[in-house]
Parts: structure tokens; sequence; C-alpha cells
């Protein structure tokens, strides 16, 4: 009886015991959302920013950019403190902070970018389109460029927020021109002219058209006194980025540096009151305008009939050197 | 063998089922499990795959002072992980432990070693003990506290000594990283899982069990126990009810007088009913 008691006990605890291994890990789940930033993640980083940029705005501190916005973007707006700072009735530039479409990149190493295009800031304004770029994983993204749309331009409709968008290397062969062709071109276009033979491999645009514009007064006017008036266009390739659009074309969103250099002979060089703020010395008889302009770029699908085009750009002085 | 050797032998063999029940019952584990590790890392991590088990509930990290969880892409986590030491949690090595590996990330000390250095074996008996260190000296081998900018985590969790969260929260695919908010190594995670347990023999053992048991011990007793006055008072009754065996005529006119007469048929005279035609 004894054994028997010990047996049944013995089989009831094997029983009880053998039931419950604990689970193994071995199935590793698809992530649901591969952009490398959810919807939350991104109102985040624009809420933050623009609240810096209310903060630093309310009190014309270009030092109270602390984190969330940086390079171009800051010195544009120094600029502008500067500028509002000196000459009345100049203000700062109208940057809304409501979003109408936000473009998320799938990227997974660094820098990456995030871009945002604004409701319109006023009836006779176009929407604003914002980059942001975070340069390692423990920086946070920061604002680095806007420019408006050019009146009448399209962004090409983008992936979503779940899945983000594809980020192109700039020599991306499946795109005809490549991201780098289309921006070399484009910048060697900025820098013949309206007359150039690269016109015809763009869409006409107002930022081009006033460059040219201006150019074309500017060296009438130094000329006139025998000086001379030069554009130096640069591209910023180490800090241009492509997003993959929804029809397998491409967006392209450029830094462009144009220092613009206006001399004259025998005539005393006056900046005008807006610019004079931003002088940094004294204006003998030589100055250069310096720029940090932004363009987005729209390449389109292989195949498709529409060239491309800018949809969005500014030219941004920063500062006047002699 | 007769009917109460089988009783009594199922009554048996019921006992030992309701003891194997019992003891099973009692040894049981139960369904809801916590399983626990002490840490000493300021951060811990959970892959997607150790969070994809169904079985798990919530989870709990505890320090002293406070605490962040983050979850966020794979990618993402581990290029962040790169300059932390973590402690990963890789699995169950059973219901009470985990299965873990942890990564050290040294940081070297700010000053550098001077090449001309001369050893000096100089007791430093001018050297006074401080009570306290001083928080400005970098100690070799701390990590910073600064982790960085948090824009990579898709959700936060935060807490005072405690954080604590339900896995079902957490999006499949994303990592899960708990760090402590001053870089002080955190205290213990605590995994709340549904543990499955085969137990839904045990209760029909112990009925089937009692009921054999039952049998036997009635089978037992009536070995024991003289039941034959008791026999003979109801075979009495029987006889009696049926009447039967007693002789008794039945009462007349009674269904029983009836069916003993048998074939009840009237009779007919054809002949003279013929005549009168």
């Amino acid at each position: 009886m004894r054994r028997t008691v010990v047996a049944a006990t013995a089989t009831a605890l094997l029983l009880a015991g053998c039931a419950s291994t604990p689970p193994q890990a071995t199935v590793t789940p698809s992530l649901q959302a591969e952009a490398a930033l959810i919807d939350t993640q991104a109102d985040a980083v624009i809420d933050a920013t623009f609240a810096e940029l209310t903060a630093a705005d309310a009190a014309r501190n270009p030092e109270l950019f602390a984190s969330r916005v940086a390079g171009n973007a800051a010195l544009v707006r120094s600029a502008e403190y500067t500028v509002a700072s000196n000459v009345a009735d100049e203000q700062v530039s109208d940057l809304p902070s409501h979003m109408q479409g936000v473009y998320v990149s799938r990227s997974q190493t660094w820098p990456r970018m995030l871009a945002a295009v604004s409701e319109p800031p006023a009836d006779d304004l176009t929407p604003v389109v914002y980059l942001w770029v975070q340069e390692s994983v423990d920086k946070p993204y920061r604002l680095v460029a806007w420019a408006h749309m050019i009146p009448g331009a399209v962004l090409p409709a983008m992936p979503g927020e779940v899945d983000g968008a594809e980020e192109l290397p700039l020599g991306e062969d499946g795109i005809d021109p490549s991201p780098r062709k289309a921006l070399e071109d484009y910048v060697e276009y900025l820098r013949q002219g309206a007359d150039s033979d690269l016109a015809a491999n763009f869409t006409e645009d107002t930022y081009a058209k006033q460059l040219f514009s201006a150019r074309a007064v500017l060296a009438d006017a130094a000329s006139s006194t025998g000086g001379a008036y030069v554009d130096t266009v640069q591209p910023v390739f180490a800090a241009t980025f492509v997003l993959a659009t929804s029809d397998g074309g491409a967006l392209i969103f450029a830094p462009i540096d144009i220092a613009s250099s206006f001399s004259v002979k025998d005539a005393t060089l006056t900046l005008s009151a807006r610019d004079a703020p931003l002088l940094q010395g004294d204006a003998t008889d030589k100055v250069t305008y310096n720029y940090r302009d932004f363009v987005v770029l729209s390449v389109p699908p292989p195949g498709q009939s529409p060239l491309p085009g800018v949809v969005a750009a500014e030219h941004h002085l920063v500062s006047i050197t002699p | 063998m007769t009917l109460r050797t089988t009783a009594i032998i199922a009554g048996a063999l019921g006992l030992l089922m309701l003891i194997s029940g019992l003891i099973a019952q009692a040894a049981r584990p139960a369904h809801a499990v916590v399983t626990e590790a002490t840490l000493a890392t300021p951060v811990v991590v959970l892959g997607p795959e150790v969070l994809a088990l169904p079985e798990l509930h919530r989870l709990a990290v505890t320090a002293d002072g406070g605490v962040d969880a983050h979850t966020a892409r794979p990618v993402d986590a581990e290029a962040w992980l790169v300059h932390h030491s973590a402690t990963y949690i890789t699995g169950y090595a059973s219901w009470e432990e985990f299965t873990t590996r942890t990564a050290s990330r040294i940081v070297a000390d700010a000053a550098t070693p001077s090449p001309g250095g001369t050893a000096d074996a100089a007791p430093a008996a001018a050297a006074t003990p401080s009570p306290s260190p001083d928080p400005a000296e970098a100690v070799p081998g701390e990590e910073s506290v600064d982790y960085g900018s948090g824009d990579i985590w898709r959700h936060t969790w935060t807490g005072e000594g405690r954080v604590s969260l339900a896995v079902a929260a957490i999006s499949p695919g994303e990592y899960l990283v708990v760090n402590s908010t001053d870089g002080a190594d955190l205290g213990t995670i605590e995994v709340s899982a549904d543990r499955q347990v085969n137990d839904a023999w045990i209760s029909p053992l112990i009925w089937i069990g009692i009921a054999l048991a039952v049998l036997g011990l009635l089978a037992v007793l009536s070995a024991i126990v003289d039941v034959r006055p008791l026999q003979e008072r109801v075979e009495a009754w029987t006889t009696k009810r049926s009447r039967i065996a007693t002789g008794e005529d039945p009462k007349a006119g009674s269904r029983r007088e009836r069916r003993l007469a048998g074939s009840t048929l009237p009779d007919v005279d054809l002949e003279q009913k013929g005549d009168e035609s």
C-alpha cells in the first residue's frame, strides 16, 4: 500500500509539473509601422520646434535656439531678428505651425530627415515647406531649413506616415535624371541664367526668375560704375536629402549657398536700410551678400512627361560681408 | 469473482485516484506567475521576440529613483543601446528565472595617461579620506547620465521608483527599453505571465475517485455488517405486496378475478335465432 501511495504521489507531481514549461521566444514579429517617426513622434518634434521658435521670436534672441532650431534655419532667423530689431516696421517672416502634410522617412541610418508642409500663412502667401534633420541617434530633430512653395506648384503624393518614404541616395539610378544630376543641372541653370540651355530641362519657377531679374539689375548697376556683380551658386550635397515619392519619382530637399558679390569703382556703396544691419564690417567698394537658400526639387518618375521642377524655394539673406 | 469483490477493488482504485487528484491539486502551479530578476545595469531591454510571447501580461521595473520606459524601432533601439550598459532579457530559463545577457559599455576617464609618468611608492599619507565623493570628479568607467534626445522613442512611460505597463500596450515588433533617470543601476524587473497549466484532468479524477471509493466502502460495509434480517423483511414485504403466494381468493368483481376466470365471451344460441327466420 505504501508503495502504491508513493507511486500515485510521484505520478501526480509529475503530471502537475510537466504541464507548465515556460514559453520560448522564437518568433520575432514584424514591425507594424516602418516609418522612423510615427505621427505622435512627428507631432512632438513639430510642437517642440515651434515652442522654441515662439520663445525666441518673442525675445528676438537666437540664443534661445537650444535644441530644435539649427543650421541655416537658425542663421536665417537670426538675420531676421537683426533686421527686425534695427528697422522699423520690419517683421520676421510668418512661419505657420499647423501642418497639412508630414513627410517621414523610413531611414535606418543617420542623418535622417523629416519634412512638413504648413497651411498657408495668409491668403496671399503659399504654404511653407520645413525640413528637420536628426544627425545621430542621440540628437534631436532640428529645423534646418524652410521655404515657401512656388505659386501654382504641386507637391507629389508621398507615402503615408505608417510606412514612411524611402530615403534615396543622390546617385539613385532608378530615376532619370538622378537626384544628383537634377540638382547639378538646376544649380548650373541658376549660374548660367535664363538663357541657359538647361532651362529647357526644368519647369519655370518664380525663384529662378527673381534671381535672374535681380542679377540683371545689379549687374547693370555695378557695370555702370565700372564694377561687377557675380553670383556664386554652390549646392550642399552633404546636407541634401532625397525622398522617394509614391509614384516612383523623387523629392529633393537641397540647401544652396549663394554669394552675390557687388563691387563698384569710383563710386560709394550704400546699403539699403534693411540690409545695413546685416553688414559685418565696413562697406567700401565691394560687398558680398551671403544667402542660405533652400530649394525643393521634384523629379517625376521615369516615363512621365512633366519636367523636373522646383516646388518650393526661398532666397534667404543671412549676412553681408565686405 | 463476486460483485462485492469487484466493488472493493474498484473502491481501492478510486481511493488511489482520489489521493492522486488531491496531491496533484495541491502541487498544481498557479496560473498567474511573476518572474523576477535583479538588475545591475541602468538599462534593461526586452526584444520584440520576448514581448511577443502570448503568456506575458504586465511588467514592472523598479529603481531607487525615476524610471523611464520607452518603445522604439529595433534599429533605433539598437543604435541607442550601443552607448549604454544594458541587461537584455532574452527569454525564460524557467518560470522562476529569465535568461539574460549583459552588455557593458566602458567610458574612459577624461584624463589621459601621461607617458612620462613616474611610479611613486610612497604611501599617500597626506591624503585625507572624504566621507562623500566629490560630484564634480569623474569616476573612471562611470557612465554619463545624459541619455540624449528622446525623439526615437515611440511611446514613453515614466514612474518614480517603479514603472509598470501592460505588455499589450507595446506594438508588435518594437523594443522596450527601460532606464533609470539618474544613471544608477535599476532594481528589479518583474514580469507577470499567465502560465498554461494542464490541470483539467484533476477534478474528474477526484470525483471519479470519490465515487469509486464510496462504492468500495459500501462493499466493505456489506461484508462486515449482517444484513440477513433486513433481507428477510424486504422479502416478506415484497411477498405481501404480490399476494400471489399466500393463496387468498381474489375479491369478487376485481380485475384479478376476471383475469383468473379466463375468457368471458358471451354465449349465443344460434339455432333458436334461425328458427325464427
